[in-house]
Formats: C-alpha cells, sequence, structure tokens
C-alpha cells in the first residue's frame, strides 16, 4: 500500500506505508476517519495529500530520514540530552539554511524525532559562536535597550568580583 | 586636520609662493571636507545597511520559530554550568545557554524563563558553593536540579572536611528539588555528604565515582563505608565507578521496595557482593558491569543468586577485565533468564578455557533476546555463530548481532602448542547465518542486521552484503 504526497511546489512523492507513518500529519489523515481513506486522503490515489508549507527539496530530504526509520517506534517525546546516531548527524549537516528549514517542516509535519535532531543540528553550528556571529548567522537583529545592555555589563562585573575580588 | 608645510629652514621665495600655498590650503580645504562627508556616506550605509538586514531579518525561518521550538534548541546545546573559580576566564568557556541570552531581546527572555537550562550545574571548590548559591537566587528558584561534585578529596584536610560540610548543607536545603546528582569524590565524603536524615524523594539519578586514589590517602575511609540508598525513595538508576579496594568493599543498602530500574557498577566487586546487592532489586531492567574484575571464592552452588531474582532484566552489558564475562551469567544465575532482550559480553584476554561457562547453554534459555554484541574470544564466538546457524529454534526473536571488535581475519589458537591455526574469514564466520539463520531474523523484524567494524575491508562487506545480508559499519570503541 502507497500513498501520495504533494509539495507545495505540486510535486508528487509515491512514499509506502511505512515511510508515510513516520509524518504525523499524514498519519492522522490517514486513520482520521477509515483505514487510508480519511478526510484528507482522497479515494482517488492519484489526488494523494498536499504539504502546502513543504518545498519539494525538503520533502525529499525528509523522506529520506523516514525511509530510514520506517522499521523503528516512532518517537513521541524525547529527552533533549539524547545521543543521536552518527546517520542522524551526517544526514543533518551543519547548513543552517537547509536545517532551519528541515526544522520547520518537521514541525509543521508532526515528527518529533526529526524535529529534535534538527533543534541538535541548529545547537551545534552555534556552538562556539559568539553572540554577534550567531545574529549574523541567523539575521537577528540585536535589539537590546540600553537598560539591558548595562545589565549585562553588570552581569560581567559581577562574576569577575565574585571570582576575583580583589 | 591637514596642515599646510611649512619651511622654517628657508625665506619666501616670491610672489608666486602666495599662489601655490593658497592652492595647497584650497585643496586641504576640499580633502578636509570630502573625508568628513565620505565618514558621513559611510555611517548612512552602515545605516541603511542594518535597516535592510532588519528588513530581511523580520523573514528569517528563525524568527517564525516559536518559543517552545527555541527552547528546545536551547535544551539541546545546553551545557553544564561550571561554579568553580577558574570558570568563566576565558570568552570560550561561556556555556552555550549563557551566550544566547546575548543575542537579542526574545532570546534573552526566553532563555531566561526556561528553568531547565539552568538547573544542570557542576562544583569543584567552596568558592563554587558560594557561587551556586547566588545561581539558584537569580535564575533557578524553582523546579528540579541536577548538580554534578567534581572535588579530588584527601578526607583529611580541613578545607576538604569544610567543603562536605557545606556540600551537605547545600543538599539538606535542596533536598526536595533535586533529581540527579554525580558525585566525583570519596566515599567517606559521599557519607558525610548524606548522613544528615534528610530524605531526597525526587532524586531519580545517582552517579557515584570513587575519586583517583583516594584509597592510597585513606584506606580506613574506604573500609567503612557504607552507601544507604533508602533515602532517595524515587531512584531509578544508581552507578558506582571504580571502586578498587576488593578487601572492604562498600555495602550498598537498597530495600526491596526501591524501584531501581538500572545499575553500573565497575571496579572489583566480589561476586558475593555482586550477589548482595541484587538481592534486593526486583524491578531491576538494566545492569551495567564494565571492568569488573572477578575474583573467584571458594564457596558452594547454593550461594548464588537465586533463579528467580531479577525477573524482570532485559539489559544485560558485562565487559569483564579478568575472567570470563560469560561466568557472570554463571555467577548471577543468569542463565535462564528468558526476559533479557539485550545482552553485550565482552572480555579482554582471548584465552579459551574448556571450564568457562557454556554460552549454548544459556542461548536456549534466552527466548526473547532480540540483540546480543559480542567480544568475546575467537572459540567463543564461533560456537555462538555456529550455534545460531545450526539451532534454528534458538532465540527465535534475536534480529541484530554486533561483532563489532572483529578484523576481516580470527585467528583460533590452540591451548596446546600455542600456535595460531589458520585464520577463520569473517564471510565463513557469518556464512551460516546466511544460510539458514538470516530468513527468520528477518522475519523477526526487518530492519535485522549484523554489525562489524569499519576496519572489514569493503570487499568482504561487499560480499556478506551480496549474499543478502544487512551489514552496518561501526567505529568500534574499546571499553574503557
Amino acid at each position: 500500500m502507497s500513498i501520495t504526497l504533494i509539495s507545495k511546489e505540486g510535486a508528487q512523492f509515491l512514499v509506502s506505508k511505512p515511510v508515510a507513518d513516520r509524518i504525523g500529519v499524514v498519519r492522522d489523515c490517514a486513520y482520521g476517519a477509515d483505514f487510508w481513506l480519511g478526510y484528507a486522503v482522497a479515494t482517488d490515489d492519484s489526488m494523494g495529500i498536499t504539504l502546502a508549507n513543504v518545498t519539494s527539496s525538503i520533502l525529499s530530504k525528509i523522506l529520506v530520514w523516514c525511509e530510514h526509520y520506517k522499521d523503528m517506534e516512532p518517537l513521541v517525546d524525547g529527552d533533549s540530552n539524547m545521543e543521536f546516531p552518527e546517520w542522524d548527524m551526517a544526514y543533518i549537516g551543519h547548513d543552517m539554511n537547509q536545517i532551519l528549514f528541515v526544522l520547520e517542516a518537521a514541525d509543521y509535519l508532526h515528527i518529533p524525532g526529526l524535529l529534535l535532531l534538527a533543534c541538535k543540528g541548529i545547537a551545534d553550528v552555534l556552538d562556539g559562536r559568539n553572540p554577534r556571529g550567531i545574529c549574523d548567522l541567523l539575521g537577528i537583529v540585536m535589539d537590546f535597550s540600553h537598560r539591558q545592555e548595562v545589565d549585562m555589563d553588570k552581569e560581567n562585573g559581577y562574576w569577575r568580583w565574585f571570582l576575583h575580588p580583589t | 586636520m591637514i596642515e599646510a608645510p611649512s619651511y622654517p629652514w628657508s625665506p619666501l621665495v616670491g610672489p608666486q609662493e602666495v599662489e601655490v600655498v593658497d592652492k595647497v590650503r584650497q585643496l586641504m580645504a576640499d580633502i578636509a571636507e570630502t573625508t568628513t562627508r565620505l565618514e558621513q556616506m559611510k555611517a548612512e550605509l552602515e545605516r541603511l545597511n542594518k535597516q535592510l538586514f532588519a528588513l530581511h531579518a523580520q523573514k528569517a525561518p528563525i524568527a517564525r520559530i516559536p518559543d517552545e521550538i527555541l527552547i528546545a534548541i536551547f535544551e539541546a546545546g545546553a551545557e553544564t554550568l561550571p561554579m568553580f573559580s577558574s570558570a568563566y576566564k576565558r570568552r570560550l568557556d561561556i556555556p552555550f545557554q549563557r551566550t544566547c541570552t546575548r543575542v537579542c531581546r526574545r532570546w534573552r527572555q526566553v532563555a531566561e524563563s526556561c528553568t531547565s537550562l539552568w538547573a544542570t550545574t557542576s562544583i569543584h571548590d567552596v568558592g563554587g558553593i558560594r557561587m551556586f548559591e547566588c545561581h539558584l537566587a537569580r535564575h533557578c528558584k524553582t523546579g528540579s536540579l541536577c548538580i554534578e561534585v567534581h572535588h579530588q578529596f584527601d578526607c583529611v584536610s580541613r578545607d576538604d572536611r569544610r567543603f562536605a560540610k557545606a556540600l551537605s548543607q547545600l543538599f539538606a536545603c535542596t533536598a526536595e528539588r533535586l533529581a540527579r546528582v554525580s558525585l566525583t569524590c570519596c566515599p567517606h565524603t559521599m557519607q558525610t555528604i548524606f548522613s544528615d536524615q534528610v530524605e531526597f524523594p525526587s532524586l531519580r539519578v545517582l552517579n557515584f565515582e570513587s575519586a583517583d586514589d583516594c584509597h592510597l590517602r585513606d584506606s580506613q575511609a574506604v573500609a567503612y563505608s557504607i552507601i544507604d540508598l533508602t533515602k532517595f525513595s524515587s531512584l531509578r538508576h544508581f552507578t558506582h565507578a571504580r571502586h578498587i579496594n576488593p578487601f572492604s568493599p562498600p555495602a550498598i543498602l537498597i530495600p526491596s521496595s526501591q524501584p531501581i530500574f538500572s545499575i553500573d557498577l565497575s571496579g572489583i566487586f566480589l561476586p558475593s557482593v555482586l550477589r548482595a546487592l541484587l538481592q534486593d532489586c526486583g524491578n531491576l531492567q538494566r545492569l551495567g558491569l564494565e571492568g569488573i574484575v572477578l575474583l573467584k571464592q571458594s564457596e558452594t552452588t547454593s550461594s548464588r543468586l537465586e533463579p528467580h531474582k531479577l525477573p524482570r532484566l532485559e539489559e544485560l552489558q558485562a565487559w569483564i577485565d579478568h575472567g570470563h564475562s560469560t561466568d557472570i551469567l554463571d555467577e548471577l544465575a543468569l542463565t535462564t533468564r528468558p526476559s533479557l532482550r539485550s545482552i553485550e559480553l565482552s572480555c579482554k584476554h582471548g584465552d579459551f578455557d574448556a571450564d568457562d561457562f557454556d554460552l549454548v547453554w544459556f542461548l536456549r534459555h534466552a527466548s526473547n533476546l532480540r540483540r546480543a554484541r559480542l567480544s568475546l574470544c575467537d572459540d567463543h564466538t564461533h560456537q555462538v555463530l555456529a550455534t545460531l546457524g545450526s539451532e534454528l529454534r534458538l532465540l527465535p526473536m534475536l534480529c541484530e548481532i554486533h561483532l563489532d571488535s572483529y578484523e576481516s581475519e580470527i585467528y583460533s589458537f590452540s591451548d596446546e602448542t600455542g600456535e595460531a591455526e589458520p585464520p577463520c574469514d569473517i564471510v565463513d564466520l557469518l556464512k551460516p547465518l546466511v544460510d539458514m539463520r538470516w530468513n527468520q531474523m528477518v522475519q523477526s523484524s526487518p530492519s535485522a542486521r549484523v554489525v562489524l567494524s569499519h576496519n572489514i575491508p569493503a570487499e568482504r562487506v561487499k560480499e556478506l552484503r551480496d549474499m543478502g545480508m544487512r551489514v552496518d559499519l561501526v567505529d568500534f570503541i574499546p571499553p574503557t
């Protein structure tokens, strides 16, 4: 048994049931009513499920993960400190833009295991960078008020005083 | 400001000089004006760039991520907060979550409101305890706490006694909130820390590691150590590492009502001590024995652990330094344990002794075993794989076999001559599985696999895969 997933651009991906089962949204659609005949699944298989927020390139990448984990129990709620296998870390890589898109898609598609992996991937890329570097990498405006900047200076000063009171 | 050149060593040379000087001054004024304009343009360019960056930033993916996912990112990178004097000296030592608070207002607000980011700390000295108390007041007023204590005690110095006492008071104050404690100190200090009549109702994980050489400095302290786990009514995981005095092992008290799921032990533990420890662990699901030196004792079989003990044990990891890891199965009466789902057996030496425990006997009784990781001597490995290939009724649920410590060729050594027998190729070793067992393994799980070392030559792996076996490769990490 297989199901067709349609990306934002309209590209169709035919996937097997075990692979589709890894995607929470698809699983819910599929089992929402009768088996494989939920409201989002047309009786005509060719219509499939449209995933309007996921581009073709990201969907194909996500399906690689689903294919790899098709025989395992889906992770419902994971530990943020869990160790990920080598394969996962190689899969998620270090391309921040791509990881962010995978993260958004995993959240939208409700794939908790992949969501945690993407969080880990982002944290790994950010690790060792200073705040300015993080802002430049992610497109964040450093918008602290003057008072907050003073607070942060005090914070630094506090620890310096604590550690070296003389 | 650029100044016109002057030549004090020469008088005016004529009226034409005035004209030249005027031109020079005019040019200097122009340069100054242009420089000012350039600075203004640079400032304007910077302002516009910031404006453009801000416009793009509104559309950046990170801006769309909700707070709960932002917290998950912070938690994924969160580090243990060091509470000791030399920490924070270098910029690189700033923990990840602290860096996140300095990125932007939103990140700061989200990170500071998430108490779990600030709950894991490591304390190294008395100053660290003071820092920790300030930290609790500023960042972590509620929620559970995880504390790591790293301190090389010598048990007898005044400073160390003061530290142990201060730590004991700290633990008493936070007893309700402590969820995880890792101690690297001597057993005597551990006793001091938990000596008060204080219960720790939330403590789920307790890791205790004897500090290096503390037994040499104060062997008496080790001699009377009692590790009393009865105060920790919610304890699930207990680790006791690097106990090294075989003549005065710690008495570890575990009441029968304790719901401990997982125990890890390493160091020298006499079989009798192990049995005494495991007598009342009816809920135990995982037992890890690493670096254990099993000293044979003169005792009768009747003193062994009764077979009905450990009824829920699902996972056993035995990495034995001296003595065969298979012996542990016999010592702990784990030979008839149908609840076992995963087993890891490793021993460092490769001598096969005819008296060693017969693994086939074990295989016949572990009917639910799913995963086996074997780093045994060649003969034992050969014996197990040959048996699996020929007796299909054994281990019907098995779907994972790890032989990750093996190279492409396995040599068998003859006991009598000491000479190596012809090497047994890894493909020959696994072929009986492919011929007989593999279909059964795939039936019990579609992801059935054999895990081998990366050191196996690619052509040998390809050969196995061509025969239909799913082979995964890993980097073998030897036992510590």
